[in-house]
């Protein structure tokens, strides 16, 4: 018995010793950035210079990047080079340049340049941005994180000035029919736009812009006493 | 040793502390227990609802009843409650304010608090703060060559000419219509649209200050003639069918696009009657007078296919073979409605009815019993019975749909010309008439009682100073 309320003062006394407050863990490490995608994106583009409406020398493609760690009040230099299996020349065909994560800011559009040239004209060229370690940002951890996004140290880039089909095209093929190029190019001249992607035209384009087109299909139709036949001699309407 | 007598001693201290704290536990328990009556109120201000215009004097007066009147001595205070704003209205028994709330609704409380004791006693009402453009008539009219926007609300004040005097400009052409382009729910992206002949003018509903003029609200639209307005009972689409086509424009999908310009028009072979039947869940109904049909488009699409019909139905929706001259809603709810329509060709004059989309009536209208009917030219149907109100040169009617009959409801002078009539949709109870006579147009409004007559045989309300009125909407 008096063993027994022995152990049990022991034992009541290390149980109450051994509570302790739990610290907080914080991440402490180098300041990381990485390229980054929403769960349903792709983690490359392609892009051709060949449906603009007016001849462009230049265009920029703006890449999502976030920092890994929490912001500081001081702005950060980002390096991007150009990886393994790049095609394009840096510097001929396409520049990266350094730009800076704003103070305070955890995320930043990076641009990558691309130029047009005879080259592209009959072939793509590929650019594999990677990030690059820099005074202030080094490559931080790639995979799934938290809220469905991914991060990567990698974005590739196709980019003629080919006519191409645009990678998103599927996603509006419901509202403007197959691909074609001359189909392509008719909306082009008719809305003065290039950028048909849901992301530039919202459901106001996919559900408005095909009445337009329509129509004005129907006014070429007229002028030219026949239908506009594609590549695939196929008819385009709309 | 020393040990075991600690063991042994230790279950007379336990015993001794448990009884100790017992003991210093026990207090006595000093309290009072005299009561006095309290001062209980009974505070009355005739209503629980209260409904202001905004800038307008607004005012309640409370009656307060007192358990004990001789002891009253209070301080008051009026606070009005929405979302997490609190606003101070006043601190006298009687609220009697200038209404500089914004327009919303909102918990009004009045407290009285008794100054001898503290307590404080309160009665919670529902105040309804309205702009000073809320509910009203949009009266489109010319004087001469100049067209002007007036607004009649609801409790008769008329303004004249809203959009000129807020904007500080001129808004030229010849008026056409103006239309409440408003998908419920998202009335922060509501308009009024102003018809042209030079074009369109869109406005704030709230203070009518110019938003957009044509390109905004349409999409390379350059001929303006007979344009209607609808939405479609999903409200995922807004149409307007303007010269024959129909465009249409964002709806409960995309609310930051509702104010987006309405597409071109569809461009089909068809010339539609001014009217967006949105008389069912699925589809919407138009109707073609080139071809004599109805149309539909089914929600979200931007191309009309014809209607299914059926020899065996009351009428053959996708071949009706006459000219469709009117048209309006009778009973409805948020997701099915009637629309009636007046249709002829060289044997006389029909009336239509679409329930859903099932034909509901069909009827040739006997002109011996419905004086006038073949010279009709403004039509209006309740929502309440099925009754339609006709107008012909100076005089109105009301047909009795069920019984095949109308009866002379009013004679304006013989000089007068009926020019428009509309029904308050949501009661029912008001019809507005526009006049013509003089060279002086004319609005007035007549109170429709249970039975579908007016109430008192003439107008509860008339209203000067309109040139030549040419469409009659709501607000």
């Amino acid at each position: 018995m008096k063993i027994k309320i022995f152990i049990i003062v022991i034992f009541s006394f290390m149980a109450f010793v051994s509570c302790k407050k739990q610290e907080t863990m914080y991440y402490e490490g180098g300041e990381l950035i990485t390229f980054y995608r929403g769960r349903y994106d792709v983690d490359s583009t392609t892009y051709t210079f060949a449906f603009h409406p007016k001849p462009k020398e230049r265009d920029t493609i703006y890449l999502n990047m976030r920092a890994q760690g929490a912001a500081q009040s001081r702005q950060r230099l980002i390096k991007v080079k150009a990886g393994v299996g790049t095609t394009a020349i840096l510097g001929e065909d396409f520049l990266l340049p350094e730009i800076y994560l704003p103070a305070d800011s955890f995320s930043v559009k990076y641009p990558v340049i691309i130029l047009n040239s005879e080259k592209i004209k009959t072939k793509s060229l590929k650019i594999v941005a990677e990030v690059d370690a820099s005074t202030d940002l080094v490559p931080g951890a790639t995979g799934r994180e938290i809220g469905g996004t991914y991060a990567m140290n990698s974005y590739k880039i196709w980019f003629s000035n080919k006519a191409d089909k645009p990678a998103y095209w599927s996603r509006i093929e419901y509202y403007f029919g197959s691909f074609s190029v001359a189909r392509l190019r008719f909306m082009i001249s008719t809305l003065g736009i290039s950028d048909f992607s849901v992301e530039a035209i919202g459901d106001y384009g996919l559900y408005n812009y095909p009445v337009t087109l329509r129509n004005a299909m129907k006014r070429y139709v007229e002028e030219n006493k026949g239908p506009l036949i594609d590549e695939f001699g196929e008819i385009v309407n709309f | 040793m020393m040990k075991d007598k600690l063991f042994n001693f230790l279950p007379h201290i336990l015993v001794a502390s448990i009884l100790s704290m017992s003991l210093l536990g026990c207090a006595k328990y000093d309290q009072s227990f005299k009561t006095t009556p309290v001062n209980e109120l009974t505070i009355d201000a005739g209503a629980t609802i209260f409904t202001a215009v905004q800038f307008d004097p607004f005012k309640i007066p409370v009656s307060i009843r007192a358990t004990q009147p001789d002891k009253a001595k209070y301080r008051y205070i009026w606070k009005a409650i929405a979302d997490d704003s609190v606003y101070v209205l006043s601190h006298e028994q009687n609220l009697d304010i200038k209404m500089e709330l914004p327009p919303k609704r909102y918990n009004l409380q009045f407290t009285a608090i008794d100054e001898d004791n503290g307590l404080e006693h309160s009665k919670l009402f529902t105040l309804v703060v309205t702009g000073v453009f809320s509910e009203g008539w949009l009266v489109s009219h010319n004087i001469g060559t100049n067209g002007r926007l007036t607004f009649v609300r609801m409790d008769n004040k008329m303004f004249e000419n809203p959009a000129e005097e807020v904007n500080n400009m001129k808004f030229p052409g010849k008026a056409m219509a103006a239309f409440s382009a408003e998908i419920p729910s998202y009335s922060e992206y509501a308009s009024i649209h102003y018809f042209t002949e030079s074009g369109v003018y869109r406005f704030d509903p709230v203070g009518f200050l110019l938003t957009g003029t044509t390109n905004n609200v349409f999409t390379n639209q350059t001929v303006f003639s007979n344009p209607a307005y609808g939405a479609n009972l999903t409200r995922t689409d807004q149409y307007y069918v303007n010269n024959g086509d129909v465009h249409a424009g964002m709806g409960s999908f995309t609310p930051d696009q509702i104010s987006m310009p309405f597409s071109e028009g569809f461009g089909g072979d068809y010339y539609l009657f001014p009217v967006v039947i949105n008389s069912a869940q699925l589809g919407t109904f138009f109707y073609d007078n080139k071809y004599k049909r109805f149309l539909n488009l089914p929600y979200l699409d931007r191309q009309l296919v014809p209607a299914v019909g059926s020899s065996k139905d009351l009428f053959n929706m996708a071949d009706v073979g006459k000219t469709m001259i009117a048209a309006d809603k009778g009973r409805g709810s948020s997701s099915t409605a009637v629309f009636y329509f007046i249709m002829e060709d060289n044997s006389g004059r029909y009336i239509y009815g679409l329930n859903a989309d099932k034909p509901s009536l069909f009827q040739k209208i006997d002109p011996t019993k419905c004086p006038e009917i073949n010279q009709a030219t403004a039509f209006a149907t309740s929502g309440v019975l099925q009754q339609m109100y006709y107008a012909v040169d100076n005089k109105i009617y009301l047909y009795n749909i069920v019984a095949n009959s109308a009866e002379l409801l009013y004679s304006f002078p013989n000089a007068t010309k009926i020019r428009d009539i509309k029904m308050k949709r949501s009661t029912s109870k008001t019809l507005a008439v526009a006049t013509w006579a003089n060279s002086a147009g004319q609005f007035h409004t007549f109170d429709i009682n249970d039975l579908g007559t007016f109430v008192g045989n003439s107008p509860s309300k008339t209203l000067n100073g309109f040139g030549e009125i040419v469409h009659i909407s709501i607000k």
